[in-house]
């Protein structure tokens, strides 16, 4: 065989693998970022100000997109919004674009791994109603390619900022928290009315939630504790900060982003509470519930090895009992 | 004449003379050259007090803001992480600093160390390199360093705010150098045999001729921090940022002389103490989001052969962003998939939503339309999944999902077994508007999944073009 023809070979094993072993290789799609994800602004009427974005593009060639904002009025219990896109409430006027050649709805060009700036202003009316405002900065791709007939899907991929603006001439307007309950979540425990009893050598955690029941955001920042028969602490936990918007319900979480987690010890018998505290600057809240902690896992394996014990004992005199010789008497 | 002008002449130089010895004037003992205590770190020590909420069994440490008596520490300014601490009476570290009255530790606190008012002492203990040059030839003299004492508690192993504490035992070291052969020096602690009180001495003796202008170097303390003097805490009404300042004096006796008498050479020096500066950066909160196509004859979501992508998404009109299924074979099915990836260092992590702004349309008209899947059960919607696993019969479009890494999906795909769910439609007033197909509660780096797609038609369906627009939303969560 010529150094030519191994060659050839070569080139065509290499194509026919190629060919036959097809991998997920991905293309060099969308992509952007946007900083910053969230906006949360205390203003009073009258004022104005403005906040920039910066959209990044992280593609390799440019991209069209469009900047809009859309309201929300809701969201889940992980601060996640309900957008909606069908609503269009007037209070919408009060944002708008500094920028010179960019504005709100319109296409704009991002160049190639470069970024643009979004100068956002928000322009509160001296008349206008104290409320929170939730809405949502979102950038589209905006496809330039017109009346592409598909048999499939176009997809459209939206990349957004949330915004909470709270307008209100208090910087921290009173509003509602409630802790609507802290509950054991996993471990040993059963529940007897209001009180749980729980094995306290079996690591407890907690869920928690609160609602918002007034009509400006607050924020969660508080503590969780369990405490003793004098209320002294004897563990405690910080609270993840989040945002509770109004009339919103929102799970707590410690500051690892999990549930509460208390793990008792053997010397910790009797009567308990877990506390969750939130006390912000503009509410102040707290709940509990009550804890009996007992070694059930322990006087539970110490019954079952009595009665082990027990059966065997029983068992082995019964059995010499049976082996032992018969008297015989001779009458 | 002449002899009576040269009478004169030396009767006026002998008054002179005899002046000038009358009134002697006092001489005042030289100046050591160059004088300088470099210390090995000028921050200061650390004295606060632990406050209420801080228990035993936390991790989480509150400071007071308000000083008291030899508690001037008020902040955690001076705090860094890492920083080992004497809390009560055990040693911690620092794991982070919360806030200006807040830091946790890597351990939790034990019992009797969370108390209100237990003492947090960070023992800054700077070894002392002092450098002079000699101002006379002194053969087999000494020299003594005097640091700066505490006014009271100066030898308790713990931070003063009124100078150095002794810290029970130091050890101190000088190099030779020409004319100054030194033996081991001897370090005695404020009010001990001669050495002054406000003090802390250390006296270097020597053999040999001494020298003038010999540059000579005395360690006081090691580089570990053992047997070294700790640094003073802050001083009563410390300003932040500001050094809080202290003098120091280097002698130079002649042999056997008394210490506490007067030195030939003498200079005093400057010592300046100072919290740390904690360096700190600001990353900026950002969410980034792409979109990327997968080939064709690719597994994104289930196994086997009938899970393979038919249609590459890599390539084509406006790919990545497009599904184009291309001519669909009646009663097959079609499989596509997007790879998607979000980033995000927001505290409490992202969600990606999907919608459609309708079914599958003929030339994206309303109607006749590919109905959204329903299943092989055709329990299928929304909200919740059904498996599609035969196409005959069950025509429909919808998609299932894949965590690929990080990410939470709400359902998934399992081995062979396609679990479909109908993406949301914005022209359905029944449906929700979106719904969740990819979440984290926490910073995200690169959280990927696949959302794989599927098609199939009856026979019933009308030929044409068939399409509709689906939107993938990422946003921080707050």
């Amino acid at each position: 065989m010529t150094n030519l023809n191994r060659y050839l070979l070569t080139i065509i094993v290499f194509i026919c693998i190629s060919l036959i072993l097809p991998t997920a290789t991905h293309a060099v799609g969308y992509g952007v970022s946007l900083n910053p994800p969230l906006l949360r602004v205390n203003i009073k009427p009258g004022k104005t100000i403005t906040q920039v974005f910066t959209i990044t593009n992280l593609n390799n060639e440019e991209k069209l997109l469009v900047a809009r904002i859309v309201p929300f009025t809701q969201s889940d219990d992980r601060g996640n919004p309900s957008i909606d896109m069908k609503s269009s409430p007037s209070w919408l006027n009060y944002f708008s674009l500094a920028n010179t050649n960019i504005r709100l709805g319109s296409p704009f060009t991002v160049k190639a791994k470069s970024s643009e700036q979004l100068i956002l202003t928000l322009s509160i009316p001296a008349n206008a109603i104290l409320r929170d405002l939730y809405s949502t900065l979102l950038i589209t791709t905006y496809s330039n390619v017109a009346g592409i007939v598909y048999q499939g899907s176009q997809v459209s991929a939206t990349i957004g900022a949330n915004l909470l603006v709270t307008i209100h001439s208090d910087i921290n307007p009173p509003t509602i928290l409630k802790i609507t309950s802290v509950l054991p979540q996993t471990g040993a425990f059963f529940k007897i009315g209001n009180f749980y009893f729980a094995d306290n050598i079996t690591p407890l955690t907690f869920s928690a939630s609160v609602k918002n029941e007034g009509s400006f955001t607050s924020e969660t920042k508080g503590i969780f504790k369990v405490t003793g028969h004098d209320d002294t602490p004897i563990y405690l936990e910080g609270v993840l900060p989040v945002y509770v918007i109004s009339n919103t319900q929102r799970v707590l979480l410690n500051t690892k982003g999990e549930n509460f987690y208390f793990s008792p010890n053997l010397t910790q018998i009797g009567f308990f509470k877990a506390v969750v505290q939130i006390n912000s600057e503009n509410s102040h809240t707290g709940n509990s519930v009550d804890i009996f902690f007992f070694p059930f896992k322990i006087i539970a394996g110490v019954i079952f090895a009595t009665m082990f014990l027990a059966i065997i004992l029983r068992t082995t005199r019964t059995i010499e009992e049976i082996d032992r010789p018969i008297k015989k008497w001779n009458i | 004449m002449k002899l009576t002008r040269i009478i004169v002449a030396l009767s006026a130089f002998a008054i002179l003379i005899f002046s000038s010895l009358r009134h002697a004037t006092q001489t005042n003992s030289a100046n050591l050259g160059v004088v300088k205590d470099t210390l090995q770190t000028s921050r200061l020590s650390f004295a606060g007090r632990v406050k209420a909420p801080t228990i035993a069994g936390s991790s989480h440490v509150w400071i007071y803001t308000a000083s008291a008596a030899e508690f001037y520490s008020v902040s955690t300014a001076g705090l860094k992480v890492g920083d080992a601490l004497t809390i009560g009476t055990g040693s911690y570290t620092i794991d982070s600093i919360v806030d200006a009255d807040e830091f946790t530790l890597t351990a939790n606190l034990s019992s009797g160390d969370a108390d209100d008012t237990d003492v947090i002492y960070l023992k800054s203990k700077p070894q002392h390199v002092i450098t002079f040059t000699t101002a006379s030839s002194i053969a087999s003299g000494f020299f003594r360093v005097l640091i700066p004492a505490a006014t009271s508690n100066f030898n308790d192993v713990a931070p003063d705010s009124t100078g150095f504490d002794f810290n029970t035992a130091v050890s101190a070291t000088a190099s030779n150098v020409s004319g100054y052969t030194f033996v081991t020096p001897v370090a005695t602690v404020s009010g001990g045999t001669n050495c002054p009180s406000g003090w802390h001495c250390f006296e270097f003796h020597y053999t040999g001729t001494g020298g003038v202008g010999t540059a000579v170097t005395l360690n006081i303390g090691a580089t570990d921090g053992t047997n070294t003097p700790i640094a003073p805490a802050p001083k009563s009404g410390h300003a932040e940022g500001t050094a809080d300042t202290y003098s120091f004096r280097v002698q130079n006796f002649v042999n056997a002389s008394d210490p506490t008498g007067t030195p030939t050479d003498q200079s005093t020096g400057k010592i300046g103490v100072i919290e740390s500066v904690r360096v700190t950066a600001t990353v900026d909160p950002t969410i980034s989001f792409s979109i990327a196509g997968v080939a064709s004859g690719a597994n994104p979501c289930g196994s086997g052969t009938p899970n393979q992508t038919d249609v590459t998404t890599v390539t084509g009109v406006n790919a990545p962003l497009a599904v184009p299924f291309g001519t669909l074979t009646l009663n097959t099915f079609m499989d596509a998939a997007h790879l998607l990836t979000v980033s995000t260092n927001a505290t409490n992590g992202y969600i990606v939503t999907a919608q459609e702004n309708d079914q599958l349309g003929k030339d994206g008209g309303t109607t006749p339309f590919i109905v959204d899947a329903d299943g092989d059960n055709g329990t299928a919607n929304e909200t919740t999944s059904d498996t599609w696993d035969t196409a005959t019969g069950n025509p429909g479009f919808g998609y299932t999902l894949k965590s690929v890494a990080g990410a939470s999906v709400p359902f998934t795909t399992t081995g062979g077994t396609f679990n479909v769910r109908a993406f949301p439609s914005i022209a359905d007033p029944d449906s929700p508007l979106v719904q969740n197909i990819m979440s984290n509660t926490t910073v995200a780096n690169s959280d990927q999944i696949n959302v794989c797609y599927r098609v199939s038609v009856a026979a019933t369906q009308a030929a044409g073009d068939y399409e509709n627009q689906i939107t993938y939303t990422a946003t921080a969560s707050f």
